[in-house]
Formats: C-alpha cells, sequence, structure tokens
C-alpha cells in the first residue's frame, strides 16, 4: 500500500488570546460601576443582625473603634478622628446643611459601651439627621446574636 | 539584481493588554468594600411643632442590662420569649392584628452595644409572619439619655 505522507508546512499550536483582554475589560467594568470606596478603614467587629438594609451610597460614616476612637467622614474623603463626641454634633450639622437628606452610618464595635453610642446618636438627631444606619453584620442561624 | 525584500505586517502588540488589565482588576478587588454596606436603618421622627404636647400613654419598656440581658416591663425576658409577650399586648379586636403601642427600647449607659442591636433586630422582626404575622411594623423607639430626661422630666416621672 502506497503511504501518503503529508509534506507541507505544519500550522504553529497557537492559542487565540485576542479575546482575552475583552474579557478582563468587561471584569474592570464591572469593578468600576459595583466600586465602592471604603471611607472608614477602621477595624471594629460589628454585631450580627438577621436584618440587613443597604447604606445609600456615599453615606456619611462616624466609627466608634474598640479603643473608643470615634472617626467622622462626609462620605467622600477619608475619615479622620475627632477628640470627642461634642465634635460629632457639629461636624453632623455642617454635612446635613450641605446636604439635609444626607444618612449617616454608625460603625461601631460591638462591645463598645451603649452610652458612646447614645451620645453619638443624640449628636446626630440634635443635627437634624434624618436617617441612621447601624452598620451589621450578616446573623447566622446559630450566631445567637453575638 | 534587486532582492525582492519581504515586507512585514504592521500589527499593534496586544498581547501584554490582559495583563496591564489583570492588574487593574487586582486593584479594584483589594481595595474594594465587600461586607461592611449593610446595618439596621431607623427613621429619626420629624419634629413637629404643632405638637409639643407630652402625654403619657401605655408602652411596651424594654430595657438592656449591662451583662447583655434583657427585662421587658422589669421583668427579665430571654430574646426568644419577646415574641410571646408581645402577643398579649396585640390591640383587641385588630384584624389584621397590630399593636400600636410604643415599644421604648432602652439600654443601660453600660450595656454591650451587640446586645443592644440583638434587642432591635429581634423587635424589627415581630411582625414577620413567622413570628406574630402583624399588619404593620412596630413603633419602636430609641430615645438617648437626653430625650429621655428631657422628656420624663416634662411629666414628672421617675426616670427608670
Amino acid at each position: 500500500m502506497l503511504k501518503v505522507r503529508r509534506v507541507g508546512r505544519q500550522p504553529d499550536p497557537y492559542i487565540p488570546t485576542a479575546s482575552m483582554a475583552d474579557i478582563v475589560f468587561l471584569l474592570i467594568i464591572f469593578f468600576i460601576v459595583t466600586y465602592n470606596l471604603e471611607v472608614d478603614k477602621s477595624r471594629v467587629v460589628l454585631p450580627s443582625t438577621l436584618i440587613r438594609n443597604e447604606v445609600p451610597r456615599e453615606s456619611a460614616y462616624v466609627s466608634i473603634d474598640q479603643s473608643g476612637i470615634i472617626r467622622v467622614s462626609g462620605g467622600k474623603e477619608t475619615s479622620v478622628p475627632v477628640p470627642s463626641v461634642e465634635e460629632v454634633g457639629s461636624f453632623a450639622s455642617d454635612v446635613v446643611a450641605r446636604n439635609p437628606e444626607q444618612a449617616f452610618v454608625v460603625k461601631a464595635d460591638k462591645d463598645t459601651r451603649y452610652q458612646v453610642v447614645d451620645k453619638v446618636i443624640d449628636a446626630l438627631k440634635q443635627a437634624k439627621v434624618k436617617t441612621i444606619f447601624l452598620l451589621s453584620e450578616q446573623k447566622t442561624a446559630e450566631g445567637g446574636g453575638r | 539584481m534587486r532582492l525582492a525584500r519581504r515586507q512585514e505586517k504592521a500589527e499593534i502588540f496586544t498581547g501584554s493588554m490582559a495583563d496591564v488589565t489583570f492588574l487593574l482588576i487586582i486593584y479594584f478587588m483589594v481595595t474594594m468594600a465587600f461586607a461592611a454596606t449593610k446595618g439596621l436603618d431607623f427613621a429619626v421622627p420629624k419634629e413637629d411643632p404643632s405638637k409639643s404636647e407630652i402625654k403619657a400613654e401605655e408602652s411596651v419598656f424594654v430595657r438592656v442590662l449591662p451583662d447583655g440581658s434583657f427585662t421587658v416591663d422589669n421583668r427579665p425576658l430571654p430574646l426568644a420569649s419577646f415574641a410571646d409577650y408581645l402577643k398579649t399586648k396585640i390591640d383587641p379586636g385588630s384584624n389584621p392584628p397590630v399593636i400600636s403601642k410604643p415599644i421604648i427600647l432602652r439600654p443601660d449607659a453600660d450595656a454591650p452595644f451587640w446586645a443592644m442591636m440583638a434587642a432591635f433586630d429581634e423587635l424589627r422582626q415581630v411582625h414577620l409572619p413567622d413570628r406574630l404575622n402583624l399588619g404593620k411594623e412596630l413603633n419602636i423607639a430609641l430615645p438617648t439619655q437626653r430625650e429621655i430626661e428631657a422628656t420624663w422630666g416634662a411629666l414628672g416621672v421617675a426616670m427608670p
């Protein structure tokens, strides 16, 4: 039997990567659209709750960490520490004067004494803040709240 | 003799494009805030100057103690029994059932924040179909120490 040998040039093995950039650009667009700049970088252990509602974008933040340091942010800039709770009130008044509908987020460590949280909420109420969020993480069925 | 010169094809090199964009993706993923964007909300009641009169009305008083336990109307009650207790507070004859009495949530100054959030979370769920299946959410008030002093003082009642 006659053996036929292919003599022509073998094409190089090739993985097409041209579409890779398109896929990655799509992913980038997704991340840009869903991107939330973390304005408050203080590390706190949040209390857990079952009911959790989405915080509006660019909400103002008041955070209280484990050592009791209070930080504030208007929602766009990185949070800065304030010396006392009284400063939270004047800060909130400024923010509300600029945008009366501005929502505030209280990001407090779960072991914070309630007195501190109470003073912060009171300062926000006096500054005529309309909506306050108490930041929490998802409670699991066996989590037990703590 | 003229040598035929092979023309090279014009090409824009896109091989490194994917690398650059992957780097950008990694940047966005690392700096993105994932979890901390949800929480328990409460709307602060609007001030109405025409309704400045304060009157005492029957309410359910929930306290959070410094050890993280709770009392409801001055009786110790575990979190899991809140719904059962509040069942007795449903307005008689209401259909669908509603509790119009305000619920006052008052944590002690030394109570831990997590315990207050646990009580608040529980009270926010009482109206759900798997609990009491109420016609509307409970009217939960979270008065601050200053507000309590002002209101209790105006009513001439000793502070609890």
